[in-house]
């Protein structure tokens, strides 16, 4: 395990002093910046403004999302939309590169002198585990400070209860990182099979798309089934949308059961391809 | 003696091609050894093997006892593999402490390690670097400096020269025989002046198979019987005419039976007696007025590998 946190800790010293990581934490700023200003912000000036009866309304009859409201505040649910949306397309771009590059250049055959090659796969996922754990804390973070400048006035009491707001979107937190740990899973799949970061990025495109061909076929053929809709990495996300709360572990742990297919696969692929 | 590798039937398969086809070796340790061949033979992929980058289609492969990629051997095996590169964008400095941290050290032994190794390869003064900024030659000693973290007991060498300017290959070169009594060496090498002044055993692979071309395939060079009654004879010059006159006179002398002279110029004379004949083959030269560079007993490793 001290090897798998030593890996760990050189795949985000890696991250950051990259190309690929530097281009990934700029895209995640100003992607975040947009939500904020688009999506997160506005969201409490229009509930704030009486229209949250409209907005729910709205929210229920055209796109089912009408539970969104329960948050504390509606900028928690802006964030919560937004997040599972731009997250995922954070994660595959910041952890396309886990081994690809480091294959190709020999460096691989540096480390599995010293290590076994499932403990670089486990470090490398590890580390982009923490990094994507950053920016999710970053939206969390950044969302509370939105929540903080918006109802500064309110009285103590008006505002809602730290308490529980705390707990509904700590609980959320945790939901959305693993959420995005079956993305990091699929990346580092596809990692171990690719010779660059941007080859790994398009087998997981088609990997994705097989994989909706293969739902959709085998729903025609037999019948929509619990189990198809869950096949796509990310498809808790729509589940997840409408929940709130301790209320979204549920559905995100079917994401855990993705990252442990994916991991397994992509530990055969490390095991058996040369270095 | 402990064994440094065995080979039994070893097969590696690319799609149809069989990079290494039954290769049966075993090597105690001790000198270092060289291992050569024409480019196809098999050296890298027997390289990858014993390394572990690379699975056995069949047969079976041991080093120092134990199955390559075996946690048993990290620590006691070290190696330079052709080509292969630190990561860019961290500092050399960085990495070859992370690889101390993985081999089991804490972080004051790693720091202290790295700084060790770089020392050894005198590059102390480039742990802040990264590795792009650094010259080839620097980049292989670099690469030689992670081979040496802990205490291994064999270092596995691919090409460890290949495209080094002379000076950084006289480094590497004298590192390599200063180590050479406390680790067991195997390099692999297209550059058999340097394989004769490195090492004293010598694996000859082709078409994926130890041959024994050459009457060296698994030899101690100084057990070669071709090495008796030969003078190789290096002359200053390289005009090819004053080469065959100088093989003609030399064939006269009283203690030379015969002397031709070899594709890359050296004269190989065969004699009665070697120290008779060298006295006499300098002499002939200091008379005549012919500059010669090296009078050495037997033949090169070249010649004998490939003049058969």
């Amino acid at each position: 395990m001290r090897r798998v946190l030593v890996l760990a800790r050189a795949e985000v010293q890696r991250f950051i002093g990259s190309r690929r990581g530097l281009v990934s934490l700029l895209a995640f700023c100003l992607l975040w910046y947009l939500a904020l200003s688009w999506f997160v912000l506005p969201a409490g000036r229009l509930a704030s403004g009486g229209t949250s009866v409209g907005l729910e309304a709205m929210l229920d009859q055209y796109l089912g999302l009408g539970k969104l409201l329960r948050w504390p505040a509606s900028e928690y649910a802006a964030w919560w939309i937004a997040a599972l949306y731009l997250l995922p397309f954070v994660a595959v771009m910041a952890s396309a590169d886990q081994v690809a590059s480091d294959r190709a250049r020999g460096t691989l055959r540096y480390l599995v002198l010293r290590v076994s090659r499932l403990e670089i796969l486990a470090g490398r996922f590890l580390g982009q585990a923490f990094i994507m754990a950053a920016a999710v804390l970053a939206t969390v973070l950044s969302t509370l400070a939105v929540v903080w400048y918006q109802h500064r006035s309110l009285a103590p009491n008006d505002a809602a209860d730290g308490g529980s707001v705390i707990a509904v979107v700590g609980v959320a937190t945790i939901a959305l990182w693993v959420t995005l740990l079956p993305w990091l899973a699929l990346m580092a799949l596809v990692s171990s099979l690719a010779r660059t970061p941007g080859q790994a990025t398009r087998y997981a495109l088609i990997i994705w798309v097989l994989l909706s061909i293969a739902a959709a076929w085998l729903a025609s053929r037999f019948g929509e089934h619990v189990v198809l809709d869950h096949l796509l990495p990310g498809s808790p996300v729509r589940t997840l949308l409408s929940r709130m709360g301790s209320e979204a572990l549920g559905p995100a742990s079917i994401g855990l059961i993705h990252t442990m297919v994916f991991l397994a696969l992509a530990a055969v692929v490390m095991y058996r391809r040369d270095l | 003696m402990t064994t440094m590798l065995t080979c039994d039937a070893l097969v590696r398969r690319y799609g149809r091609t069989r990079a290494l086809d039954g290769v049966d070796l075993s090597l105690d340790s001790g000198a270092p050894v060289a291992l050569v061949g024409p480019n196809g033979a098999g050296k890298t992929t027997l390289f990858s093997v014993l390394c572990g980058y690379v699975r056995p289609t069949s047969g079976s492969v041991t080093v120092l006892g134990h199955k390559p990629g075996s946690a048993a051997l990290r620590g006691q095996l070290g190696a330079l593999p052709q080509d292969a590169e630190l990561a860019p964008r961290r500092s050399i400095g960085a990495q070859i402490e992370d690889f101390g941290r993985l081999q089991g050290m804490s972080r004051g032994q790693a720091r202290a390690e790295r700084e060790r190794v770089l020392d050894v390869v005198d590059l102390a003064d480039v742990a802040r670097q990264l590795p792009d900024s650094l010259s080839h030659g620097m980049r292989k000693r670099v690469a030689l400096a992670q081979a040496l973290i802990g205490s291994p007991r064999l270092i596995l060498l691919d090409e460890p020269t290949a495209g080094v300017d002379p000076p950084n290959v006289r480094i590497i070169h004298g590192l390599i025989r200063e180590m050479a009594g406390d680790i067991d060496f195997l390099i692999s090498s297209h550059n058999l002046d340097e394989l004769e002044r490195l090492t004293e055993r010598v694996v000859y692979l082709d078409q994926g198979q130890v041959s024994s071309r050459g009457a060296v395939a698994v030899a101690d060079m100084a057990g070669d019987t071709e090495a008796q009654g030969r003078l190789t004879i290096t002359l200053d010059v390289v005009d090819a005419d004053v080469h065959d006159r100088v093989a003609a006179a030399v064939t006269g002398l009283a203690n030379v039976t015969g002397c031709r002279v070899a594709p890359r110029g050296d004269l190989v004379a065969d004699v009665l007696s070697e120290d008779a004949a060298a006295a006499e083959v300098i002499g002939w030269c200091a008379g005549n007025g012919v500059r010669w560079r090296r009078v050495s007993r037997g033949r090169t490793l070249e010649e004998r590998l490939y003049e058969a």
